[in-house]
């Protein structure tokens, strides 16, 4: 966790999607909007909404498989980490989607959650953990 | 506070029969597929021209335009010239909507009246 840290605070889900709304009630309480603003907690609630969606939903976790998630907050930022026990895959190296087309002459609408993260965090961080799952970091400065 | 996402439908006979759908709660990757299912459901019943009110969302991520589009599919599938509007985003849902692209594929009303008058 980055250095300066004035807290941080933890939780643990199912790797399932009726526990998404538990993630997005802990980042409301945990993020505040004096320090981020309402605009950028909205967009750091949005990013990790999207990441542990995807970890659910393409990350091919079990259902009983667990979830971190962790935030923790310094003067110039809030961190959240998010750590899986889902296979191998790194966020960060995936291409970036053709957002100049249009979206209905796309096959899929989905495969927005990447290119939403990225534009609504100031990082991204990821790393394979000692016990080869997943670590990303989603950082968003203070305005 | 999470919200359950709830959908309730109204028709209104303007210029044109227009089906409603009045959506709060969270629209997000568990609850989308129940907006897709229930305007499909109403799309295959025979409405056309289908107005969602997004005024009473309290969360939307991108699985939520998914919904949207999966609908957008379901009424040109049909072949009847259906037409899909919205209305009354808040700023949260309309700040999505422009960082994928979507507003300006859409027809997004500020108001539910200024988009049954536009049918």
């Amino acid at each position: 966790m980055s250095q300066g840290a004035e807290s941080a605070r933890r939780l643990e889900i199912r790797a399932r999607l009726d526990d998404l709304g538990r993630v997005r009630d802990f980042i409301n309480e945990h993020v505040s909007p004096e320090s981020l603003g309402d605009d950028g907690a909205g967009e750091l609630l949005l990013a990790v909404d999207e990441a542990v969606s995807n970890v659910i939903m393409h990350g091919g976790s079990r259902a009983d498989g667990r979830i971190e998630v962790q935030v923790a907050r310094s003067p110039d930022a809030t961190c959240v980490t998010i750590r899986d026990e889902a296979r191998p895959f790194d966020p960060t190296a995936t291409g970036e989607p053709d957002l100049g087309v249009s979206p209905l002459e796309r096959e899929e609408a989905g495969g927005f959650g990447l290119a939403l993260i990225r534009r609504l965090v100031d990082e991204l961080r990821y790393r394979v953990t000692e016990d080869g799952g997943n670590e990303l970091l989603l950082v968003k400065k203070r305005r | 506070m999470s919200n359950p996402l709830r959908i309730a439908v109204a028709e209104e006979k303007g210029n044109v029969p227009v089906t409603i759908l009045h959506i709060s709660g969270d629209l997000d990757s568990k609850t989308y597929t129940d907006l897709e299912s229930k305007a499909g459901e109403l799309i295959g019943q025979g409405a056309n021209n289908v107005l969602l009110d997004l005024g009473g969302i309290t969360f939307m991520g991108s699985a939520g335009l998914r919904a949207i589009h999966g609908i957008f599919k379901k009424l040109s599938a049909g072949g009847a010239g259906g037409k899909l509007k919205l209305a009354n985003p808040s700023d949260a849902v309309a700040r999505i909507m422009k960082t994928l692209g979507f507003d300006v594929i859409f027809e997004i009303h500020a108001t539910v009246d200024e988009a049954l008058g536009s049918f």
